[in-house]
């Protein structure tokens, strides 16, 4: 399983890293929607600003009749269960967990000095809608499903 | 408005402070809190483990080293530091929210504390913050580990400062401790955290700050009661008292010490006014009118029609009707 932007950034500054994920978060195809237990979470107008991420959530909620229902981002906003659109991004992760990927982080615990390691894969779709997702998690959806 | 995820800098950094190993292989090995929570015992060191450390510990026992077994009465004091590129929120927006989260990696808390999160700026390379320090440092938000703190859940702290302490202009750092060495409390068995730290490619379970803010706005006020040092407006329905005015049209009282003004249907009082139409009464130190149908007194006024008795230390005027009183012109 390829990691070429984590191989890319090698020996990069921590600012040519952030840069660098950027530029190849905005010259992706907006990933398909992502669904988890009664919340659907889609990602659109993917570009830049300034240099930094950004991009629009749009959020669906289940209708009760086995369909979704979309959710009105606005009012959540004024009720004060998200920050709005559009959402920037500085730094944005480019892996996810998965205990069959290839990128092996290890850590040591300070104490007991027990090595346990992480994996991850390089997933830059999963990785944008995992940031969408949580930041529109504490949006209210129909019928009071969270 | 706006939401801003900031994902933690890759300089994060973690230390740790002990006291009661090795100092001499020849006695007992006799720690004290607070020469670790001070950071003045055995040893400083940063932690390059890939994970962040908050808490403290107290272990006893004995080790075998150099021959020897010795006896050890040992305590570490666990501090970690973070930091947000916060800097592209526009200086002149306003931060309503910001909220910090990190994903457990491990949870040795036997003893719950609170994680706190205090403004600290460590620049490039943290250093020991000594515990008797940490009260003074501005606490931005906390989170209890009574709340559980299970491996690769992400946790939200509590906003007690947080947004109001949101860097504009440059990273937010901090510094993550335990309430119970902020509290002075010795540890009696394990008692701290593992976190996530940010990595270098940057996974989902690094430390983040979702920060809310707006642009700066103008505020636009045309109900009753306003009180302003300067206003520019093309219609005013309520009363209200300005320092200083440029306006087309008022239908109600208003105080100004200086106003512009084309039409006046109420009375006003204005220490000086530039005035196209009057039909009220009204009283001015300096004035220059192009029509007046009512009485005012100025003590200078320029006016170019007067249909009512007018009183004035200085006056020209192009048109005169009768009941003046006019100290010179």
């Amino acid at each position: 399983m390829p990691s070429p932007i984590s191989d890319a950034m090698v020996g990069m500054t921590p600012e040519e890293r952030a840069a660098y994920k950027t530029a190849q978060f905005a010259a992706m195809n907006p990933p398909d929607s992502l669904v988890g237990g009664t919340r659907m979470v889609a990602v659109n107008n993917i570009t830049t600003v300034g240099g930094i991420l950004q991009f629009e959530v749009a959020v669906w909620g289940t209708d009760g009749m086995g369909g979704w229902m979309l959710v009105d981002l606005e009012a959540a906003r004024i009720a004060g269960e998200w920050g709005g659109n559009p959402v920037r991004v500085v730094n944005p992760p480019i892996l996810v967990p998965d205990p069959g990927g290839d990128v092996e982080r290890t850590s040591e615990d300070p104490i007991t000095h027990v090595v346990t390691s992480t994996f991850y894969r390089e997933d830059l779709d999963s990785a944008l809608m995992q940031i969408a997702y949580d930041v529109t998690e504490k949006i209210t959806l129909p019928n009071n499903e969270m | 408005m706006s939401t801003l995820v900031v994902y933690a800098d890759t300089s994060d950094e973690a230390m740790g402070s002990d006291d009661g190993y090795g100092q001499d292989f020849d006695t007992a090995w006799n720690g004290t809190y607070s020469a670790a929570r001070s950071g003045t015992g055995y040893s400083r060191y940063p932690i390059y483990s890939g994970v962040e450390a908050v808490g403290q510990e107290y272990a006893v026992g004995n080790v075998f080293y150099d021959g020897d077994d010795h006896y050890y009465d040992w305590f570490a004091v666990y501090e970690s530091f973070l930091a947000f590129d916060t800097s592209s929120i526009p200086d002149g927006d306003t931060v309503s929210a910001a909220v910090l989260r990190v994903t457990s990696y491990a949870d040795y808390s036997t003893t719950n504390f609170d994680i706190q999160a205090r403004l600290h700026d460590w620049g490039t390379t943290a250093d020991w913050v000594a515990g008797a320090d940490l009260s003074g440092l501005t606490l931005l938000g906390s989170y209890a580990t009574s709340g559980g703190f299970t491996a690769t859940t992400g946790y939200d702290f509590s906003d007690t400062a947080m947004a109001a302490n949101v860097n504009k202009t440059g990273s937010t750092r901090m510094l993550f401790c335990s309430s119970r060495t902020v509290g002075n409390n010795a540890p009696t068995t394990t008692e701290y955290v593992n976190i996530y730290s940010a990595d270098e490619s940057g996974t989902t379970r690094d430390p983040k700050l979702t920060v809310t803010y707006a642009a700066g706005s103008t505020e636009v006020y045309d109900g009753p009661g306003p009180t302003l040092d300067a206003w520019i407006i093309a219609t005013r329905t309520g009363s209200f008292t300005a320092a200083a005015i440029l306006k087309r049209t008022q239908v109600g009282s208003f105080t100004a010490d200086a106003a512009i003004k084309s039409t006046v249907a109420g009375s006003f009082t204005t220490n000086a006014v530039l005035l196209r139409g009057q039909t009220g009464s009204f009283a001015a130190n300096a004035i220059t009118l192009k029509a007046a149908s009512s009485s005012f007194t100025a003590a200078a006024t320029i006016k170019a029609t007067v249909a009512d008795s007018t009183k004035a230390d200085a006056i020209r005027l192009r048109t005169f009707w009768f009941g003046r009183v006019e100290d010179g012109f």
